[in-house]
């Protein structure tokens, strides 16, 4: 793809220089550091570390969005794409290089999420997280003996890192408000107006399972639910991590994941190839 | 061999038609001056041609390929469209690296000096005044020695010491052996630099060809003055009165044989010449020509 690279590292360094993508990490780890030390059940790092996580998941997306927004219609309502696209760029490599550049975006911003939200625990430090446990913190055997009769058996750091590990199942919902950003930026010239748009879908999809009236099951399907749905997650895939067996986390759920987060920066190109740059 | 082949190009935004099949030629080699009056459709076949737009019907040609098909068909080319405008944060250096990158060339770090601002280097196009930006974004289009200039009204908010400068950059590239496609409003900043010239007026290209023959192409005109206007006026087959100036259509058979009539009746002949038309009368009939 044409002019793909470039349009990734040029992206990327101007994020690195862009306000909002640095408001938007110091917004993250406070919302992990400050949220999650208010959490009231103070005794179990496991909790705090879920309650800053559902803090700090949501203040991510709301930024990304808003960043990934002001990408494409920013370089339209500056006129600067009048002086990147005949360079030559294809535009579909313009667009998909500016998805890649957000992308790290939203990587880094869970990992800022996961460590100030890791760090915030650690003050409690992490005890019980199943049903069932052995020994002191650090050498602790947990035993799943829930109803589906899983036991295996494993050490407290090991839980611990995979449960940040698990964590990463919030990095589809990440990559979906990215491309929900640039979708809307690709289609509307005016960066401010993007913005507002962009925002304005992200909210109600936000709770669009309750509109629906969908089971829980289902709603974990919308990618953006992995922020809201975030604690079954966690809680579910580290156990599942534990078994060394891959989660019965919903196939259709990976399945939508994988078809958005891919599918709606394609779309967004797709959609920019055909339009008039008349700004 | 065509640097730039337009065929039957129409565009319409909503209700307004900004190009109603334009023709267009532009030789390789050659520097090619672009005229029309603003909102003729020069823009628009220009953004055409750097595929920012997309025509409704008709094909755009970029040394023989179609710039909607190929990404490839821009790679020898160069656009400064309009005024330049450039990311506020970005130092004219990390505009020009930038632009390297996204061309694929090696960054041409003397480029600044030859448009007059190399002061500018490592000052942020936030700060830059608008002529500053057209000269960065001359830079811009300068870079990587481009087969093809494509440049939409460069001189656009530059001072006199800009526009000079601006000639001799066209003159030098064109010299160079690169083919520049420019386009003006102005005649004035490109006569006389002009190799080949299409003007285009509502929507279409009314003239096009090499300036030599677009001048050619007009019926010759003489210019007489006399000492007795009213006297000499009856003895002249298609001659028009202006003030104390005489015009007659015709050429050196007819200045000869004008001058021996008018001598013979007594008249005084003071100045028999030849009027040369200029780009800006051809540009000027043809724009001020009823639809």
């Amino acid at each position: 793809m044409i002019g793909a690279w470039a349009s990734f590292r040029a992206e990327l360094r101007d994020l690195s220089r862009h306000p909002l993508a640095w408001l938007g990490a110091l917004a993250v780890a406070t919302a992990a550091a400050v949220i999650g030390a208010r959490e009231p059940i103070r005794d179990n790092g496991y909790v705090i570390f879920e309650a800053a996580m559902q803090a700090a998941i949501p203040t991510a997306i709301y930024f990304l969005v808003a960043v990934a927004a002001i990408s494409v219609a920013g370089d339209r309502t500056r006129g600067t794409v009048r002086w990147i696209l005949p360079r030559p760029i294809a535009r579909r490599g313009y667009v998909l290089g500016k998805a890649f550049a957000h992308a790290v975006l939203a990587l880094v911003l869970l990992v800022l999420a996961v460590t100030s939200s890791y760090a915030t625990a650690q003050g409690a430090g992490f005890g019980d997280v199943v049903s069932n446990v052995n020994g002191d913190e650090d050498d602790a055997v947990f035993r799943f003996v829930e109803d589906e009769a899983i036991e295996p058996e494993f050490s407290a750091s090991t839980m611990r890192r995979r449960t940040m590990f698990a964590t990463f199942l919030a990095l589809p919902a990440l990559l979906t408000a990215t491309g929900i950003g640039l979708l809307v930026s690709t289609i509307l010239a005016s960066s401010a107006g993007a913005v507002i748009a962009a925002l304005a879908v992200t909210a109600p999809l936000t709770y669009l399972p309750e509109v629906l009236g969908l089971t829980a099951e289902n709603a974990r399907n919308l990618p953006l639910r992995a922020s809201t749905d975030y604690l079954d997650q966690v809680r579910e895939f580290g156990r599942h991590l534990a078994t060394a067996s891959w989660p019965d986390y919903p196939a259709t759920a990976w399945m939508w994941s994988i078809g958005i987060v891919v599918g709606l920066p394609l779309l967004a190109a797709a959609l920019f190839f055909r339009r008039d740059i008349t700004d | 061999m065509l640097a730039v082949t337009c065929e039957g190009l129409k565009k319409r935004y909503g209700v307004h038609v900004a190009l109603r099949g334009l023709d267009l030629e532009v030789p390789q080699g050659t520097l090619f001056g672009f005229l029309g009056p603003n909102g003729a459709g020069k823009s628009t076949t220009l953004r055409v041609l750097a595929d920012l737009v997309r025509a409704d019907e008709g094909t755009a040609k970029l040394f023989g390929h179609d710039v909607r098909r190929h990404v490839a068909a821009t790679q020898r080319t160069t656009f400064l469209i309009e005024n330049a405008v450039f990311p506020p944060w970005l130092t004219a250096r990390d505009v020009l690296r930038r632009t390297a990158s996204y061309m694929r060339v090696e960054y041409d770090k003397d480029v600044l000096e030859r448009v007059g601002i190399p002061q500018a280097r490592d000052r942020k196009t936030g700060g830059f005044s608008h002529g500053m930006k057209q000269r960065l974004g001359l830079a811009c289009a300068l870079q990587g020695k481009p087969d093809l200039l494509v440049l939409d009204e460069p001189q656009n908010g530059l001072d006199p010491q800009g526009l000079r400068a601006i000639r001799t950059i066209l003159a030098e590239e064109h010299a160079r052996g690169a083919t520049v496609l420019v386009s003006v409003h102005r005649l004035a900043e490109v006569e006389g630099l002009c190799t080949h010239a299409a003007i285009v007026v509502n929507g279409r290209v009314a003239r096009q060809g090499a300036v030599e023959s677009l001048l050619g192409d007009d019926r010759p005109r003489l210019r007489l003055l006399v000492d007795d206007v009213a006297k000499a006026l009856p003895l002249l087959q298609n001659a028009e009165r202006d003030g104390d100036t005489i015009f007659l259509d015709g050429d050196h058979a007819t200045a000869a044989a004008a001058a021996a009539k008018l001598t013979g009746a007594g008249i005084a002949v003071f100045e028999l010449a030849p009027v040369r038309r200029t780009l800006d009368d051809i540009y000027l009939d043809e724009v001020e020509a009823p639809a």
